[in-house]
């Protein structure tokens, strides 16, 4: 958040607020799909996120039986990052913000 | 994983490969999943789905390749390692588009299940669930032989 205050006919001065929408901690969420193999969606986890097997199976299985699957929790410029590379495999994911950190 | 190959009958591909054919080149302009960018700032929504779409041409341009001429002539395919992760993507794009353009009428949990009557299709739908199908034994086959 930007905010100006005032000063005459000096040039206004910018504050910036160190707690922006953006800050904070996001979740990357993969949403379950009918079309993508188990066993593709676990080799993406293991691949994109550096996830052990059990774990990518643990997550895969979760999306599969709940629809959804939080993968992975941190700032948001990585966050980012994760679900970029989860859309360029062609995964429906999306970010939330964790409201729990 | 260093050269992976597919003997596929050319006669029962070809009308698989004409199935897909148009919707790969859809794929070139519109993306296989509706994923967009977290940002709502519309330039950088822009730059997402751009980068995304480029990404994704790489991939139909390897499942092109893998299903040229000399694949018509001979009814080898081969992946090398270094382009399975394209294949393996394009193969999921295709399936995907194969889902929204011949596989509308069934709902997810019958997709999922397979629980599908094959008697039931239209001749769209049967050509459309076998591509469906041959497109996810080759990512089977390949995800198998990179996990060795």
């Amino acid at each position: 958040m930007v905010s100006f205050i005032g000063g005459g006919s000096s040039a206004p001065e910018t504050v910036l607020d160190e707690t922006t929408e953006l800050s904070g901690f996001w979740s990357v969420i993969v949403l379950n799909d009918p079309v993508n193999l188990m066993s593709y969606v676990s080799m993406i986890f293991k691949r994109v996120l550096g996830m052990s097997t059990s774990k990518a199976e643990k997550h895969m299985r979760e999306v599969h039986e709940l629809g959804r699957s939080v993968v992975w929790i941190g700032e948001r410029e990585k966050a980012e990052t994760y679900l970029y590379q989860l859309h360029e495999w062609h995964l429906n994911a999306i970010l939330e913000k964790n409201e729990s950190t | 994983m260093n050269r992976l190959e597919f003997r596929l009958d050319t006669k029962s591909v070809l009308p698989l490969l004409e199935h897909v054919k148009p919707l790969m080149e859809q794929l070139a302009i519109d993306l296989a999943t509706p994923n967009v960018s977290p940002d709502n700032d519309e330039l950088m929504s822009d730059f997402w789905s751009k980068d995304l779409l480029t990404s994704q041409r790489k991939d139909i341009a390897a499942i092109a390749e893998l299903f040229d001429d000399e694949f018509l002539d001979t009814g080898s395919a081969t992946v090398d390692e270094e382009d399975a992760d394209l294949v393996l993507r394009g193969c999921a794009a295709v399936r995907l588009k194969i889902r929204e353009r011949s596989l509308e009428a069934f709902s997810d949990e019958a997709l999922e299940s397979g629980e599908l009557d094959i008697e039931d299709f239209n001749r769209d739908q049967r050509i459309g669930y076998a591509a469906y199908a041959l497109f996810a034994s080759m990512q089977e086959l390949i995800i198998s032989q990179l996990e060795l």
